[in-house]
This record gives C-alpha cells, structure tokens and sequence, in this order.
C-alpha cells in the first residue's frame, strides 16, 4: 500500500528528472558563421572555402568568384546573450538561438540595421545561407553551419 | 525487551529527554518510561554514558589543548562503556548481560530497515525517473557532434530550413530559396532594395536624368 512516505520518495525522484530536464533545456549549439564575398564574373573559389564550394556554387549559380572575409564561431545558449557578427559592409548579423524543436533548432537571425529579422528553424549539420548585403561590388553571403 | 526495540520515535524523545528539551509533561511520561521498562532504561543509561564520555573527553582535551587523542580515546572507551551500561541496567540476575552495539550500528540497522520498508517505491521511482530522463533525451535528438566542427557539407539531417516568421521594417525584399534536392542549401536572401534602386537610379555623368 502506497503510503505518504512512499508518495514523498516518488515525487523526489520526479522533482530530480525535472531539475535534469531544466538543466538540459538550457543547453546551448555552436553556430559557424563564415563571410563569404561573391561576385559576378571569373571562377574563383577562395580555398579557404573548399569545405563548401559544392553547396555554394550551386546555390549561387549566377556568381563565380567567392572569397572568404571572416569566420566566427558562436557559442549560443537558449536566453542567453545574442551572437554579433560585424559585417565588413558596417552591418551586424545578430544571431539568437531559441530552443530545440524536434530534430531542428529555432533561430533567430537579425540584421538591426536593415531592420529584418527572421525566425527559422534548421537543422544541424546543413549548411544553409544568408545572401543578398551589397558589398564591394558584389553581395555578402553568410554560410551558416549548427553543430549541436 | 531490549533497547533494540524502542522506535525511532522513542529514541528520538529519550534524546531530547536527556538534552533537557521535552515540555515538561512529557519529560514526565519520559521518566516515567524509563523507571518503568527496562530497555528504556537501558537505552537511557547508554545515551548518558556516551555523552558523558564525549563530555569528560573534550575538557580533558581543552584543558591539555591537545586534540590528538581525542577521538582515539573516544573510542578506545566507547565498547567498555556499552559493556558498563548494559550491565548496570540489567534489571535482574536472569538477564544475561551482554555488550551494546555502538551507535554507528544503530544507526546502520535503521538504515538497512528503513531501505527494506521502502525499497520498493523507491526502485519504482527511479525506474520511472530514468524513463523518463531517456524520452526527453530522446526527443531533443541531438547528433553527437565533436565540439569544433567546421563547415562542411557534412550529411546530417536532410530536414530543410524552415522560415517561420519574417519581420520587415525596412524597405527590403525577403525571399527563401529552397534547395530542390537533397544536396542543395537553403538560401534566406536579403535584398537591400534601397541601395540597389540608389545604384540603378543614379544618372552618370552627362546622362540624362529623364
């Protein structure tokens, strides 16, 4: 028969689970943020990128020249602080994270100064991009990468 | 009856007795109990032993102000003391005397008893907790991954990005450029419409504006 010590013992161990649980939700991912410049014309990919010149030059297919500005990693936590990127067109790509769900991660990424922010949800271990910044006679790509 | 079969909460009461910290009508019943039945005199007996050998123990140290042999001489008396006790309490010559168990093993036997009224919905409780510790690990599925791991096109979850909301402020153009297969990557264009209206719209020199 269950008594009220028994019921006490029980919900201690459920209290523990949900402590471990509360902890766990506050893990955090590691967010790979290469600056990539493009421009229209040649057929030159910066070696720096050759982990990815697959997925950008088909993504990009009116482009030819690519060449790797900068690379940051960003160690994001749910709640936590924001990662910045500072832009080399004088921008800020601002990068927050806001949980799992699912097998995917929601992200938030805004751009302050071009007021836009968008909510996503990706995978990890996917390359993904953010294009489209003028800069330098060609545009600014973002190839961003979750490693949870 | 022995002192093994006072309760928990009898030795509980008997301790606060002796620390003078019952109210006073059940300081009574205490006293009462203890001239009447023989384990709680035992019991009694030994708390008194033990605490006064604590007691002589700590100012004979104090006094010397040497604490070395502080608790070897705790315990080289601890066994003759039960022994004394015991003996002193017996409340009749038939009584066999016999040697106390010291408080450790009290306290160990009440462990082991406590474990074996229990150890069922504790068992149970951790069963449950572990299940459930395994369904939310499982269902936030995260890929192992070695903590620096550099961009690459790695083949990971196929599931692709997906934009849930966009917020606009400015005068920009969002668009989303799903991959048409496996292989390809999501691209979340920005176009800063203002700087390439300003670019396109700008007469070179001598142009005409019109």
């Amino acid at each position: 028969m269950w008594t009220r010590r028994h019921l006490l013992g029980a919900a201690l161990c459920l209290g523990l689970v949900a402590l471990g649980g509360g902890a766990s939700a506050n893990e955090g991912i590691t967010l790979d943020v290469s600056v990539v410049h493009a421009k229209k014309g040649g057929a030159t990919v910066d070696p720096a990128l050759a982990s990815i010149e697959g997925a950008l030059t088909k993504a990009f297919k009116g482009y030819g020249t690519f060449r790797k500005l900068d690379a940051e990693k960003l160690e994001l936590t749910q709640g936590g602080a924001p990662g910045r990127v500072s832009l080399p067109n004088g921008k800020t790509a601002v990068f927050a994270y806001k949980g799992a769900a699912g097998p995917r991660h929601k992200l938030e990424l805004r751009i302050p100064e071009s007021k836009v922010d968008v909510d996503l949800r990706a995978p990890a271990r996917k390359v993904f991009f953010q294009a489209g910044l003028p800069h330098d006679g060609g545009i600014l790509i973002l190839a961003l990468f979750l490693a949870d | 009856m022995t002192a093994q079969t006072l309760t928990e909460r009898d030795h509980e009461r008997l301790e606060r007795f002796v620390d003078d910290a019952l109210p006073a009508d059940e300081a009574s019943a205490v006293e009462q109990q203890i001239e009447a039945e023989p384990a709680w005199a035992e019991a009694h007996a030994e708390l008194l032993a033990l605490r006064a050998i604590l007691q002589d123990d700590v100012e004979a140290a104090v006094e010397q102000a040497d604490f070395s042999n502080f608790f070897a001489g705790i315990e080289a008396r601890l066994p003759a003391a039960s022994a004394a006790s015991a003996v002193e309490a017996a409340p009749s010559p038939a009584r066999p005397a016999r040697v106390k168990r010291g408080s450790a093993e009290r306290y160990r036997d009440r462990l082991v008893a406590w474990w074996r009224r229990n150890w069922t919905p504790v068992l149970l409780g951790a069963a449950v907790a572990a299940a459930i510790a395994i369904w939310v690990t499982a269902t936030r599925a995260p890929q192992a991954t070695p903590a620096a791991v550099p961009i690459a096109e790695t083949a990971g979850d196929t599931a692709p990005v997906v934009v849930e909301g966009i917020k606009n402020g400015g005068d920009k153009t969002v668009l989303v450029n799903q991959p048409v297969d496996d292989d390809g990557a999501t691209v979340i264009w920005l176009l800063d419409e203002e700087q390439v209206d300003d670019e396109n719209t700008e007469p070179a020199d001598g142009e005409d504006p019109i």
